[in-house]
């Protein structure tokens, strides 16, 4: 009787270690977390690839068969003298959120890096609804992120590089917030667009964006919300190539931005219909026709020729600005068949507003 | 024989026990949580339930006898049209999607948006009933579903979501909710229902119905553009810089006694702003509108607003008070 009992004991113990290892296996494997969260890390981005869909090396492709919620839990850097590729990460799905964890996607180390190397992108998405949040994203050559088809969120990424195409673009109906996006480059190209573009109806809040590239800093397309961001261009080398602060298409929005520019550069250049209100531009303003001027403080100061601190296009109306032009060439306000609706004062004059 | 026949019936009745044991803890597994929170993902909420009070399939019930947090660890993809994703049953409920879907087979495109297959009466996150209060969800994103992304009752916390592509409304809460940080687009109905409320920093585009429907709200800093119906219908709310453009009806529409406040109102087919009695309207730009830039209803008022519009429709004034300082087409007075 008891040598049945011990033996029963044995075999049923090796089971249950059996059955227990394998569950350990199953639910701990390198690139699942605990929390679900398809993980992402420089050993499977270079090596084996990361999950069902993601082919060996770069770029991680995320097709959604392994679920929409990832997390980085390394530095993604391509390695040096790898062939190139199109992206860090490639989304190909819609409804993806990448958590970057505080870390960076990157190309190759600066040292060791050929432009024929060189990711193209950081991190490329062809689906909406993609969310991107909280790391770095650097060293790309084109797009450090693009994602064309819009209805993004992007919170809390800092993009630098010296890229041929936008630090960022995000399709129609994007957030953009809590961005710092900037490049080392101290010349332009006709080539190079903005910093960052966002499409149509989009919402850029509380960002930085530093030096722009040939055509400025900051792109918003119609309709968009542009609120409390700081934006900086400075003196570029190449005098033939103006360059914009923030260049707003219609009927958009501009509240509670800082823009500093240094001359030819335009501080911020506003198409048909945009209401500008309460910003800061140590630059010139210009507003295109129909739009709304509404406590803002306009100083231009800086080298170049433009005519006036605030140009105002017809059918525009300002009330309640500061406006001073300290260039002898300039004027504070000028334009065409715009509207003085009060309480501006111009070079420390009330009376001097036109 | 007898014997050894014995002890292999032993072994193998405790073979299964154990085998049983450890396969329910493989398939649920995911709703032990590390802090806290309740997990739920596709393995449970299929095969086993996730915790007590849910059964086995959709919907995921959650009545809060597990606890009051919960978190989902993978995707959730509801089996057709008509199959809710997770009902709460409890006032409370915290849900962290994780960044995860909760994802459904409707698909929602083209414009006028057309949602197929249509006529479900699936929601992707609902309440069981009308007076369930109190749930919070975030981080995530619905789509998919065959009636609503999301249809919670009074006092509802929505934050950084993305609701897209279902096949009736978006959102829809009850009163005296919070709606911050959300994409809600191309929804076959509007884009969100929030009474009472407070809808802020959201960008609601290309919804098949109205963007933003709110009697008694406060509507600041939302892009509602390209919807369906009006861009925002609202009455006795406060509309506050928000960016309203080419949604196919009004505009606002405002049922009166609303203040409307630096709205940048642009390129809707019909009005731009529209007004009930009693309504304010300060600061706003209203341009190339279908129709009148401002059309103003008996005892409303307005002031300092900039109006552009084809020929003479700026602003149509049934009796309102022009308070001043308002410009149309490029003139300091207006009709």
């Amino acid at each position: 009787m008891s040598r049945r009992r011990s033996s029963v004991g044995r075999v049923s113990r090796i089971l249950l270690g059996v059955v227990v290892g394998a569950a350990i296996v199953l639910q701990t494997g390198p690139v699942l977390a605990s929390d679900g969260v398809r993980e992402i890390d420089s050993a499977c981005a270079l090596g084996p690839g990361c999950f069902s869909g993601d082919a060996p090396g770069l770029p991680v492709t995320i097709d959604g068969s392994a679920g929409r919620s990832y997390r980085l839990t390394t530095d993604l850097t391509q390695a040096p003298f790898a062939p190139s590729v199109a992206a860090i990460i490639d989304i190909t799905t819609s409804d993806v959120t990448i958590d970057l964890n505080g870390y960076s996607v990157a190309s190759c180390l600066a040292a060791l890096c050929q432009n024929v190397n060189t990711a193209s992108a950081g991190i490329l998405g062809s689906g909406p609804g993609i969310a991107i949040r909280d790391g770095r994203v650097t060293r790309f050559l084109n797009y450090g992120i693009r994602l064309p088809a819009g209805q993004a969120l992007i919170q809390r990424v800092d993009l630098d590089a010296i890229p041929v195409f936008e630090s960022i673009l995000v399709g129609p109906g994007s957030i953009l917030e809590d961005l710092g996006v900037g490049t080392t480059t101290t010349t332009s190209s006709p080539a190079q667009p903005f910093l960052a573009v966002a499409g149509p109806g989009s919402i850029v809040r509380h960002s930085g964006f530093g030096l722009g590239l040939a055509g400025g800093a900051l792109r918003v397309e119609a309709g968009s919300l542009v609120l409390s961001n700081g934006i900086f261009v400075p003196l570029i080398a190449d005098p033939l190539l103006p360059r914009r602060g923030i260049r707003a298409e219609a009927d958009c929005r501009l509240e509670t931005n800082r823009v500093k520019e240094i001359s030819p550069s335009i501080g911020v250049d506003a198409e048909i219909g945009a209401m500008l209100v309460r910003n800061v531009v140590q630059g010139d303003v210009v507003v295109a026709g129909s739009g709304q001027v509404q406590g803002n403080a306009i100083l231009l100061e800086s080298g170049g020729s433009p005519s006036f601190a605030l140009t105002l296009g017809p059918g525009t109306t300002y009330r309640e600005n500061v406006v001073a032009a300290t260039l002898a060439t300039a004027d504070p306000v000028g334009g065409s068949l715009f509207l003085n609706m009060g309480e501006n004062a111009c070079d420390e004059s009330t009376a001097s507003c036109p | 024989m007898r014997r050894e026949h014995g002890v292999m019936s032993v072994i193998r009745r405790r073979a299964m026990s154990v085998i049983g044991a450890a396969a329910w803890t493989l398939a649920a597994s995911g709703a032990h949580a590390t802090d806290g929170f309740v997990e739920i993902n596709q393995i449970c909420a299929t095969l086993t339930g996730c915790f007590p009070g849910d059964n086995p399939g959709f919907p995921v019930m959650v009545d809060g006898s597990a606890g009051r947090h919960y978190r989902l660890s993978s995707d959730l993809t509801v089996p057709d049209g008509s199959t809710n994703g997770i009902v709460v049953a409890a006032d409370g409920i915290e849900i962290d999607l994780g960044g995860f879907a909760v994802l459904g087979s409707v698909d929602c495109t083209g414009s006028p948006i057309v949602c197929t297959p249509s006529g479900g009466t699936g929601i992707g996150i609902s309440a069981a009933s009308a007076s369930i209060r109190g749930v919070s969800v975030h981080d995530g994103s619905i789509s998919g579903q065959g009636e609503a992304g999301i249809r919670l009752g009074d006092g509802t916390i929505l934050r950084v979501l993305r609701v897209r592509s279902n096949g009736g409304v978006g959102v829809d809460v009850a009163d005296g909710s919070v709606v911050l940080d959300v994409v809600v687009s191309s929804n076959g109905g509007g884009g969100i229902r929030a009474d009472a409320s407070r809808v802020a920093d959201a960008l609601v585009a290309a919804n098949g119905g109205d963007g933003i429907h709110s009697d008694f709200g406060t509507l600041e800093g939302n892009q509602v553009v390209r919807n369906g119906g009006v861009g925002l219908a609202v009455r006795a709310a406060v509309v506050r810089s928000n960016t309203i453009e080419a949604n196919t009806l009004d505009g606002v529409l405002d049922a009166g006694g609303s203040l409307i406040l630096r709205n940048a109102v642009n390129g809707n087919l019909q009005d731009g702003i529209e007004t009930g009695a009693g309504a304010s309207l300060i600061g706003n730009v209203a341009r190339g509108n279908g129709g009148f830039g401002i059309r103003l209803a008996a005892g409303s008022s307005f002031r300092e607003n900039t109006v552009a519009s084809a020929g003479a429709k700026t602003v149509a004034n049934a009796g309102g008070l022009d308070l001043g300082a308002n410009s149309c087409n490029g003139v300091a007075t207006c009709p």
